[in-house]
């Protein structure tokens, strides 16, 4: 069901502060996991399960670097090992809790679920974080009740730009029609296309005079488990029918999301948007960023029917068309990776 | 979902006549000896000899582990599949299949197993209700059939135990039709519900269990017929990028060659609908049978589905 040795992102680093009750609680990928921050700064994540009863450390006490269950008061120290047990003297060997290894990178914090050994940070995704010096990135967050492959599925193919978000960041019939280039990576898939000729979406067409057309330029790169990395290009629309556009540059934007299953049923999505300094005019990033918050739920809503409905039908034989070859390839990938960590495909989406 | 090598060799050992135009065939290892086992509802893909490719359902006891039975109704508007088995296969000829398959598992965990058959649809049934017996699981069925004539099994179900079956003889009703919601009231719903049949007795099946734990209502649909392989030529395909070149036999596509040959690319559909699997064609006419492509861009002979095209040339050079 998921993809064990990969790198799940466990949020925004802002998140993880060195409060004193801030012990940060997660599901990733089917585990509980607790993240909080040592007075150096590390951030450490440790299962969220006492090995004594299962009580949630997150319900815990920061000590220094170690947490404290505040049900028995067992100790674990960053590394998972039991230091202290009240009231006995000698602690059993399996007295300890798993310890995850941890990455902050483009102020996402990413935490790999696999084999420890494997954990090598290359994998980790290329992003474009808030503390970038030359993009002016802007944050948000979102739950969403859906398995994590029709989020994949969503974001491999942006057809249904022109439905779902019709009133935001949509709503041209030629996004079904433009004809995406899907290169597949070792971990993922690489999408680029260009729409051309079309209309502002609804969410900025205030911004300009009526009758302006643009042309978009789309450059993505997907990588399991469901990050999307998107370099996203306005210029007004040119003469081009091919290659680059010649019209004039308006906004030069990154939008870096990652989507982290907690479970079969929900994700956590940690996303941004913002435009590079150079085009970046004051409100300009803040307005991208408050129009994903409203176009992200536009996608929810639909996501949250449509897991209802497979869950109530998971083995109906649902037809294919052109437009899943982008979710086909990116499904793909993840496929083989569990097939290559041996557990079973799940038949969900 | 990769393609799988694992064909079986069989030899019909037995030909039954079962009903008026319903056969059931018995296949064995030429060996003899212990066969590939299968659960209830599993059915054997055919390799028919004459390039078609037909799926049927086994009949037999699970439990059997020399054997697999199979029934195969004759069809009217046949297309070569039931024809073939009617008219060509006889005690002694030889058959390729594919190790059993299941997609429609019976949960014997289930507090009762109800059964909707409609004609030949009884086949993965019957496997079902012996499996049933075998554990003395509760079960019903719901037998359609135009007639008593036509009724597979009758005899079998007749002995076996009458008063869990109950039939509906087309003939015998003055027309009125199979009523699936008076006949599944009173059905539990912490029953299983399996049905087989005909595209419209599968409908009303659906319509009078929508409101059912949908975990708990199962159907096995006729699966749409193969295309007509009948004609398909051997060709090569050569790999521009890894310099590599194999051999595509008839019955076999491209993707599942390379799959093959662990060189596999991403698909969804396998049926020429999705351009998962659209590749770039380099060299060599393009034979075209998918759903995706224009007319303009099948002329174009540019790309192609490898999941389902193949080629009219001797050679095909892709962009892989």
């Amino acid at each position: 069901m998921f993809v064990r040795n990969a790198w799940y992102c466990a949020g925004w680093n802002y998140e993880v502060t060195q409060g004193r009750d801030n012990l940060v609680a997660r599901e990733i990928a089917g585990e509980r996991v607790v993240l909080y921050r040592k007075p150096s700064g590390e951030i450490v994540a440790l299962e969220d399960r006492c090995p004594h009863r299962q009580a949630a450390l997150s319900r815990g006490r920061k000590e220094g670097d170690s947490l404290r269950c505040m049900y028995h008061g067992m100790k674990f120290a960053a590394d998972g090992a039991c230091t202290e047990i009240p009231g006995q003297s000698v602690i059993p060997e399996r007295a300890c809790v798993r310890a995850f290894p941890v990455v902050e990178k483009d102020d996402w914090i990413w935490v790999w679920m696999g084999d420890a050994a494997k954990a090598d940070p290359k994998l980790i995704c290329f992003a474009v974080g808030p503390s970038h010096p030359d993009w002016v990135i802007r944050t948000s967050k979102m739950r969403v009740n859906c398995n994590y492959r029709l989020e994949i599925a969503n974001l491999a193919d942006l057809s249904h730009l022109a439905w779902v978000h019709e009133n935001t960041v949509g709503g041209s019939r030629k996004y079904p029609e433009a004809k995406p280039q899907h290169t597949l990576t070792p971990r993922g898939m690489n999408s680029f296309f260009w729409v051309r000729q079309v209309p502002p979406t609804a969410a900025v067409a205030h911004l300009f005079a009526e009758g302006t057309l643009f042309d978009l330029r789309f450059e993505i790169q997907m990588t399991v488990p469901c990050n999307w990395i998107m370099h996203f290009t306005i210029y007004t629309a040119g003469t081009a029918t091919e290659g680059d556009s010649n019209g004039q540059l308006v906004a030069d934007t990154y939008t870096c999301q990652a989507v982290t299953p907690r479970d079969a049923d929900s994700v956590d999505y940690y996303y941004s948007w913002g435009a590079s300094r150079a085009t970046e005019f004051p409100g300009l990033s803040d307005m991208l960023r408050d129009t994903l918050n409203i176009a992200f739920r536009e996608d929810a809503d639909v996501l949250e029917a449509q897991h209802i409905r497979v869950k109530e039908r998971p083995h109906l034989k649902t037809i294919d068309i052109a437009l899943d070859a982008g979710p086909g390839k990116m499904l793909w990938v993840l496929d083989k990776l569990l097939k290559e960590e041996g557990e079973p495909r799940t038949v969900a989406a | 979902m990769a393609a799988t090598n694992d064909r079986l060799s069989l030899k019909v050992t037995d030909v039954r006549c079962e009903a008026r135009d319903v056969m059931v065939l018995e296949l064995r290892s030429p060996e003899g000896g212990v066969l590939p086992a299968f659960t209830a509802g599993a059915h054997l893909e055919i390799y028919l000899g004459n390039g078609l490719i037909r799926h049927y359902s086994l009949c037999n006891n699970p439990a059997e582990r020399d054997r697999y039975c199979i029934g195969v109704g004759l069809a009217r508007d046949s297309r070569g599949g039931s024809s073939f088995v009617h008219q060509t296969l006889r005690v002694g000829s030889k058959l390729d299949v594919s190790a059993p398959r299941n997609n429609f598992p019976l949960e014997l965990a289930a507090e009762e197993c109800v059964f909707v058959a409609g004609g030949i649809g009884i086949t993965p049934i019957m496997a079902m209700i012996r499996a049933c017996e075998a554990v003395h699981k509760p079960w019903r069925l719901f037998y359609c059939a135009r007639n008593r004539q036509r009724t597979a099994f009758y005899e079998d179900l007749r002995t076996m135990a009458p008063e869990r079956v109950q039939f509906h003889f087309d003939d015998e009703q003055d027309g009125r039709l199979f009523d699936a919601v008076a006949s599944l009231k009173d059905v539990p719903d912490t029953a299983h519900v399996y049905t087989c049949g005909p595209g419209p007795l599968m409908k009303a099946v659906e319509a009078a269990t929508a409101s059912r734990p949908q975990d708990r209502v199962h159907f096995e649909w006729f699966t749409a017929a193969a295309v007509d392989a009948s004609a398909d030529q051997p060709f090569t395909v050569v790999l521009k990028n890894s310099g590599t070149s194999y051999e595509v036999p008839a019955g076999r596509s491209i993707l599942e060659v390379l799959e093959d040959n662990d060189a596999g690319v991403p698909y969804s559909c396998r049926e020429g609908l999705c351009a998962t699997c659209r590749t770039t064609v380099l060299a060599g006419e393009v034979d075209h049978r998918d759903s995706v492509l224009t007319a303009a861009e099948k002329a174009s002979n540019r790309e192609m589905m490898i999941c389902v095209s193949r080629a009219k040339s001797k050679v095909l050079e892709l962009e892989l």
